[in-house]
């Protein structure tokens, strides 16, 4: 373990939070990559960063579950009042209560029928909660399918960044050379930044023009 | 060989990556491409530039503005953000009902004066602008359909010409049709229809719909292709020249046209959409590539040199349905000798001679092997008899193995003629210039 990093251990900062700290920039590289090279939009790095951290604080299912529930009671609820007319804030705060009187709600009833469905942290749900508002605001100003796409864009790249933050040996490197690894992260994005190549959505979308027979 | 081809293509179509890096982000000697953002500040410009805009009926900057505005609204008009982004935000009204304070949207929804109040208060909060900021909003002339899209047109919107311009140089030109989904207007990601335009002639080529090619007006069997853009050489003039006064390198500038004033003027983009290639069937980047740059003095020229240099793919296209070549009245050939050595002459085609006529001192320099037969020619000489030869030559990549008689053509331009006979694979076309002439001129 890097000398640094364990000075900082012995100054009585958690090994688990700095492992989590210092793999946030290879979390973002990752919403980066997933934006340049694949072609997934998610909202900017934001989003999908704090949808990952309210993953790794529910635990996969419970997050799934969460944010699937309130993705679509907000969305339902923008549709109920979308005749109503109101000014933008106003209507964007109103769908968040609603909405989260709504899970109150639903995970009462959950537990009343007698399925154990305790979401037990405050913080990641109120999180997702918070992050519905962004959602919202994409259903209000485009349409249907934009939301619909940047939902499951979004929920990829939060499962991806999961699954990325779990991985037992990154979180010991991690710890043991963390120098070399943002000097990594940093070059990586770096190349990120400077690739002028086709998204591989774009080679998807333009996979008639890619087949066009050479002129002359 | 495929995938090489598929590598090749790769590199030619422009994708986001390479248009914001290369044609977005801030260049030098170049204004910030905040200015196309603003709507209101490229109209002065392009005003001041003497180019046309639609007229501005009234303008909301503030609080203040807005309670102190008379709402009376003309019957139709165009309701925009200052600084929204791709239609976001934009309201298009075409009618107006009798004695009621209720207009009719693009799409024919109604909307009340309460409602367009409503959309104002919205601009003016911000909710349109992409960093929402507050915004101004503002009223504009609806442009006049043109008759020539009225067929092609859901009702109440208006169609635009997107036309990319690069330093003086339009790149890449696509008709955008607004459908019933796109409420009028004309932007592709929210259902609008792009056909893209053959930048010589004006003429429409292939359409997409969501990225899709579409043949015809949804639900109608109005086909797409094949329509002549009217005034399409000032088109592409304003294009460039608003290019030029706007001063953004790389421009996408969307002209409607008007059914009195023609051309209009009505907004530019520094993002362009990049769907426009799928609408033209052609690589972007490459084409950007091949003017980078040119050091373009005039709007003129930048025009002339994209029509001969972009244009075309309805010639093309011709040429593929006939199966046959079009060729102008010049060209350039190729003869091969019968000793394996090439000669390249220009050529005069001449549809009124039968057989081809070569030079008879060429005839002899290139060895053509001479037939047993003479053939008695009239002309204003009289009578003649001109030996025949052997003939091989390439026209336009087509190779015609031919007999041609000899005569003297010293005192004429031309060394050689082509006759009717050797011109059954081609079609004439008494406009066009071969691409050697165009290099001399």
């Amino acid at each position: 373990m890097s000398s640094l990093i364990s000075h900082l251990i012995t100054q009585g900062i958690p090994q688990e939070t700095l492992s989590y700290l210092l793999l946030t920039p290879l979390l973002a590289t990752l919403i980066a990559f997933l934006r340049q090279i694949v072609g997934i939009k998610s909202l900017g790095v934001y989003y999908p960063l704090l949808l990952t951290f309210s993953f790794l604080g529910l635990g996969i299912e419970r997050g799934l579950i969460a944010y699937l529930l309130i993705v679509v009671l907000a969305n339902l609820i923008t549709c109920l009042i979308k005749k109503i007319p109101l000014l933008y804030l106003p209507r964007l705060t109103i769908v968040v209560s609603i909405t989260t009187i709504g899970l109150i709600s639903l995970i009462y009833l959950f537990n009343f029928l007698g399925y154990s469905f305790e979401l037990a942290q405050a913080l990641p749900i109120i999180i997702i909660l918070s992050l519905s508002d962004k959602l919202v605001s994409v259903q209000i100003k485009k349409n249907f399918k934009s939301t619909l796409i940047i939902v499951l864009s979004a929920l990829a790249t939060a499962v991806a960044g999961f699954y990325l933050m779990n991985i037992e040996w990154l979180k010991l490197t991690v710890l043991q050379y963390p120098l070399s690894f943002l000097l990594i992260v940093l070059i990586i994005n770096i190349s990120l930044g400077r690739f002028r190549g086709l998204r591989v959505s774009e080679l998807w979308r333009f996979r008639h023009l890619l087949k066009l027979p050479p002129k002359d | 060989m495929s995938m090489f081809n598929y590598l090749r293509n790769y590199k030619k179509i422009l994708g986001l990556n390479a248009r914001n890096l290369d044609y977005v982000l801030r260049k030098k000697h170049q204004p910030s491409t905040k200015i196309a953002d603003n709507k209101l500040l490229v109209k002065k410009i392009l005003k001041k530039a003497g180019l046309p805009v639609p007229a501005t009926y009234f303008v909301i900057r503030n609080k203040k503005d807005f309670e102190k505005f008379s709402w009376d609204l003309p019957k139709s008009f165009v309701l925009k953000p200052n600084k929204s982004l791709g239609g976001q935000g934009v309201l298009i009204v075409y009618g107006k009902k009798k004695d009621a304070l209720i207009w009719i949207k693009a799409g024919q929804k109604l909307i009340t004066i309460e409602n367009i109040k409503n959309h104002v208060f919205n601009i003016l909060e911000g909710n349109f602008s992409p960093k929402e900021e507050n915004d101004t909003a503002f009223f504009e002339e609806r442009v006049k359909l043109h008759p020539t899209f009225k067929p092609y047109t859901f009702k109440g919107g208006i169609p635009d010409i997107r036309v990319l311009v690069y330093e003086k140089i339009p790149i890449m030109a696509q008709l955008r049709l607004p459908t019933k989904q796109s409420e009028g207007r004309s932007n592709l990601h929210l259902g609008g229809i792009g056909v893209g335009i053959d930048l010589k002639t004006g003429i429409t080529t292939t359409a997409i719909q969501h990225n899709k090619i579409v043949e015809n007006v949804p639900k109608t069997r109005l086909v797409l292709s094949g329509i002549k853009i009217p005034s399409w050489k000032e088109v592409l003039k304003i294009a460039a020249l608003a290019q030029e006064a706007v001063g953004i390198k790389f421009l996408g500038i969307d002209i409607a046209l008007d059914r009195e004033k023609g051309p209009v003027i009505f907004e530019v983009n520094a993002r362009p959409g990049i769907a426009i290639q799928l609408a033209n069937q052609s690589p972007l980047r490459e084409r950007l590539k091949r003017v980078e740059g040119l050091k373009v003095k005039s709007v003129k020229r930048g025009t002339s040199i994209a029509r001969e240099v972009f244009g075309g793919e309805v010639e093309e296209e011709l040429e593929e349905i006939s199966g046959r070549k079009v060729i102008g009245i010049f060209e350039p050939i190729k003869i091969f000798t019968p000793d394996n050595k090439e000669i390249n002459l220009m050529a005069k085609i001449d549809t009124g001679a039968y057989l081809t006529s070569i030079d008879e001192k060429i005839a002899e320099k290139a060895k053509l092997k001479k037939i047993d037969k003479i053939i008695k020619a009239s002309s204003v000489l009289g009578e003649e008899s001109r030996p025949l030869v052997e003939l091989k030559f390439s026209l336009e990549g087509q190779l015609i193995e031919t007999r041609a008689c000899t005569t003297d053509r010293s005192h004429v331009k031309y060394d050689i003629i082509i006759g009717r006979r050797d011109l059954k694979k081609f079609l004439l076309d008494p406009l066009r210039k071969s691409k050697i002439i165009k290099e001399e001129s």
